[in-house]
């Protein structure tokens, strides 16, 4: 099926100001409207068993202001009625709401030229056939790479969608979008030892995958000869690009996001000016990278996206901004406001990082290791991102894949190890930075040289 | 609506499906939220809409729509016919329907007193700040509040190929406080909850109250500012029941999804009929436990019209059964226990679980607190982690140290860790209290479905060796 965006937007748009009209005449003051529609396949193989879906999930969300109060309803579809049911529902809400005295108004049109990130046309005809021809490649070759992988599991999910905003202060824009997110997570098997490993891509265009089984494949495999690491010490850290993009997207997230910093929340808060981290680390929260994840025309609130430089060699630049922080400050908005997903339409706006994008360094991952004199190497995913603290910055992961490193070599794969500190203070002992950054979820991240944490196994 | 279903089913066999199933959901959710006493923010959110499953030539297709009229309904069937058939080109392992058997049930609805639909937000909001204020009044150097109340309810509706009708009205209510309290640089939390299937009602009950909630939240935070951290290494200790309901699912029950057992992913596969724990050690997994008595998630259908019953996973340690949805038992020639469920119509069932528990034994809570003897009384959690291998970690919310069968001091910083199967061989004994509990937040996260509401559960488990964590 060949989805049309551009005739998608238009229809989105119109219903955007059906949803805010509906609101003035239930009577609210202000009022705004996102709705937003996605055609979704996914396809998931456990082993050998498919699971196979596509949809098109699509509804709309509205805020309005009564008597300067706030409120929010939401429903899953767009018919006339619902969204006349979901205006009165809004209004009610806001009326029971007390004031908040540092709400202003909703956002204001701004002009800042911005655009779309890539749409790649043959994600717009991917079928659920393409689908399950690519699970079923990624499951074969990951079995057929070595005897020892026991199960898996995969999956491809695509996406290709609009949303759009309109408000009664003028705004009314939309946006488009595809991605493809596609990985395998395997187990391989060896006397009574079990090991995992895994391999992932996500892309706003369609990508090979032809590699992705091997690798996590590889990965599990190499894990079956790990040793404990037998001791607890403070050593230095070589997290590969996509291991230490979840701890780093997630802490950025948070303390870069300023209504955190004005709830007193944020280790970045009267930081601006201040030297944050290591001089050699650069990073831009760009929401215009055509390639990134999160990249869009406009944000959640109908505001342009924009590269507003978070960290320049070390120095704290800015906090990030949605309407509501912003205009707390008397300031703009930096066009940070993000809806969660799945369903966006069912959510509030709450400010997010967009595509945050490490400037390199000059290393490859090896030249990177042959510097390490004593340390441990972390190739895949840490558990527990979720669980660490980011006002204070204090971590506590587990990384089922490392490596030991010993003289600028590696030696054998651990066991489970934990790794511990506090990120904040470590973003000021980051050694040195990769040239390999890799397009991941949360922007573009290289491999990063991080000393003095503590691990332990 | 039936017969919206029911021609959306007949659109799929035309097409050549060999097996049709359409579920609608019609939820209604509202949260909201309280910091101190100010409202920051009320969400009203309605979701409605159709799912088709599809089987064909053993392999199946799912899709859904949110436009309630036949031309959306005969959209989602041809899309999942569609998909379906190309699964079924390239797919090795045969999922046939299994059993299918025909049930006609409509309208089943849970006995509730005092329906919150009747009651406006106002009311919801005064019981958030009734909590909050009760959490001043009996906590000390308090620096946040937070209140939070969620419901949940609405209809289902299920229709099959062989003619099952079924309708059913979900419903779970949840009522959170959470305090900080601080003392130079230390930050300790309290918190408490009610959750379950249950009307307005529930809260009415002292035990359950608003202030009842506030007031434990503000003391067991206060409580923690002079406790010390719990003392690192292997210690007998009892389990609270809350926290014995979170190690049944977390950290065991996924283990014995039939899914993650027909994978391998699983270390429980092959292992039914193995002696795994002790003989104190039995876990069971419900539909509708007693409503009268316990809490839980109110479930009396799976999303695949199957009546859910009272499955026992682990008999006096023994595993003896694994939990299914109709395609696993079919592959593993078991029958369905009724245990495919759906987060909502955006996907298909997979298999889950419905309320988990410990059952109970015959001890009092005084004489498990004699059994301990010296050792650690683990209180709730506030979360952790299980792995697909079985080992977990923890966080209780709540500890207390224990001497000689006496609660001696608080304990904060109270981590378990450990493998779940040496945990289940070091079960001693159990009290004869049984609570189940459910709630609108928090859930069950499994593949891309969350968060699905699960009941949790089981009384006290002495337990002899548990390794705890804590700062040195």
């Amino acid at each position: 099926m060949v989805v049309d965006l551009a005739s998608l937007q238009n229809k989105l748009t119109a219903l955007a100001d059906l949803g805010v009209k509906k609101a003035l005449a239930k009577g609210a003051e202000e009022a705004e409207a996102f709705v937003s529609s996605e055609d979704v396949i996914s396809i998931i193989i456990k082993k050998t068993v498919i699971e196979a879906r596509q949809g098109v999930p699509s509804g709309i969300g509205l805020r309005v202001v009564v008597d300067g109060k706030v409120g929010f309803a939401a429903t899953s579809g767009t018919d006339e009625a619902q969204i006349g049911k979901v205006a009165e529902e809004a209004v009610a809400v806001a009326r029971i709401r007390p004031l908040d005295p540092d709400f202003k108004h909703l956002p204001d049109p701004i002009k800042r030229s911005s655009r779309d990130g890539i749409v790649d046309d043959s994600l717009i005809g991917f079928s659920e056939k393409d689908a399950l021809k690519e699970v079923n490649m990624l499951a074969k070759t990951t079995f057929k790479r070595d005897k020892r992988i026991k199960s898996l599991e995969g999956y491809v999910g695509v996406g290709r969608g609009a949303s759009a905003v309109a408000n009664s202060r003028g705004i009314a824009a939309s946006t488009k979008g595809s991605y493809i997110d596609a990985g395998i997570y395997c187990i391989a098997v060896k006397g009574g030892k079990q090991k995992t490993g895994s391999e992932f891509l996500i892309s706003r265009e369609l990508e090979d995958l032809s590699e992705t089984g091997t690798k996590a494949a590889d990965g599990a495999v190499k894990m079956l000869e790990a040793k404990p690491l037998g001791k607890s010490l403070r050593t230095t850290t070589l997290w590969e690009n996509r291991a230490i993009g979840p701890l780093l997207g997630n802490m950025l997230k948070a303390a870069s996001n300023a209504r955190n910093v004005q709830e007193g929340k944020s280790y970045f808060k009267g930081k601006v000016g201040e030297k944050v981290a290591s001089s050699i680390l650069t990073i831009v929260d760009d929401g215009q990278l055509p390639e990134g994840l999160s990249t869009q025309k406009i944000d959640a609130e109908g505001v342009p996206m924009q590269t507003t430089s978070l960290i320049e060699e070390g120095i704290l630049e800015t906090h990030l901004h949605d309407s509501y922080s912003a205009l707390r400050e008397n300031g703009e908005s930096s066009g940070n406001a993000k809806r969660e997903l799945p369903e966006p339409f069912l959510k509030t706006p709450t400010v997010s990082t967009t595509n945050l994008v490490v400037k390199p360094g000059g290393k490859n991952l090896e030249e990177l290791v042959a510097e390490v004199d004593e340390g441990v190497l972390i190739t895949d995913y840490v558990m527990g991102v979720g669980h660490a603290n980011t006002i204070t910055g204090e971590f506590s992961v587990v990384a089922p894949s490392a490596f030991l490193i010993n003289k600028g070599e590696i030696m054998n794969p651990l066991e489970p190890i934990t790794v511990a500190g506090n990120f904040f203070h470590a973003l000021k002992r980051v050694q040195e930075l990769g040239r390999d950054t890799r397009l991941l979820y949360m922007g573009k991240i290289p491999s990063i040289v991080i000393g003095d944490l503590t691990v332990s196994g | 609506m039936f017969e919206l279903l029911h021609y959306g089913i007949k659109k799929g066999e035309d097409l050549g499906a060999d097996f049709v199933e359409a579920r609608f959901d019609d939820l209604f959710i509202r949260e909201l939220l309280v910091e101190k006493k100010i409202v920051k923010d009320v969400k009203t959110l309605r979701r409605v809409g159709i799912g088709i499953n599809t089987h064909y030539r053993g392999a199946t297709g799912y899709s859904f729509s949110v436009d309630l009229s036949k031309k959306g309904i005969a959209e989602a069937a041809t899309r999942s016919v569609n998909i379906a058939k190309a699964s079924s080109a390239i797919v090795e392992m045969k999922v046939e329907p299994g059993e299918t058997p025909l049930s006609k049930s409509k309208k089943l609805q849970l006995g509730v007193k005092k329906h919150p639909e009747d009651f406006p937000v106002d009311f919801k909001k005064d019981m958030i700040l009734r909590a909050v204020g009760s959490s001043e009044e009996h906590g000390k150097n308090i620096s946040s509040i937070t209140g939070r109340y969620g419901e949940l309810y609405g209809e289902k509706i299920f229709v099959n190929s062989v003619g099952t009708e079924i309708s059913w009205s979900p419903m779970v209510l949840d009522l959170r406080i959470r305090v900080v309290s601080k003392e130079g640089d230390l930050l300790v939390d309290g918190g408490d909850g009610f959750g379950g299937s249950f009307g307005m009602e529930a809260f009415e009950v002292p035990e359950h109250s608003p202030e009842t909630l506030g007031e434990n939240a503000g003391k067991w935070a206060a409580e923690k500012l002079k406790a010390k951290p719990a003392p690192p290494g292997k210690h007998r200790a009892l389990c609270e029941n809350r926290l014995v309901g979170v190690l049944a699912h977390e950290s065991f029950g996924h283990l014995t999804e039939a899914d993650f057992i027909v994978s391998g992913m699983s270390p429980l596969a092959g292992k039914l009929g193995e002696q795994l724990g002790s003989e104190e050690a039995t876990i069971i997994d419900e539909g509708t436990p007693d409503p009268e008595k316990y809490n839980g998630f109110w479930l009396p259908f799976d999303d695949q019209g199957v009546k859910t019953s009272k499955v026992v996973v682990l008999h006096k340690g023994k595993l003896v059964r694994y939990l299914h949805s109709r395609e696993t038992a079919m592959l593993m020639k078991d029958s369905s226990t009724g245990n495919a469920r759906a987060v909502n119509y955006n996907f298909p069932p997979i298999v889950r679980m419905k309320n988990t528990y410990f059952a109970p034994g015959d001890l009092s809570l005084d004489e498990a607190l004699e059994l301990l003897d010296t050792g650690i009384y683990a209180i709730r959690t506030s979360g952790g982690q299980a792995s697909a291998d079985g080992t977990f970690m923890f966080k209780a919310r709540r500890g207390y140290y224990v001497e000689h069968g006496k609660i001696k001091r608080p304990l904060r910083e109270v981590t378990l860790a450990g493998s779940i199967l040496t945990f289940l061989q070091n079960v001693e004994g159990a009290t004869k209290e049984l609570t189940i509990q459910s709630g609108y937040f928090g859930g069950c996260g499994k593949d891309e479905q969350w968060p699905l509401p699960v009941g949790l559960g089981g009384p006290h488990l002495l337990v002899r060796e548990v390794q705890f964590g804590g700062e040195k």
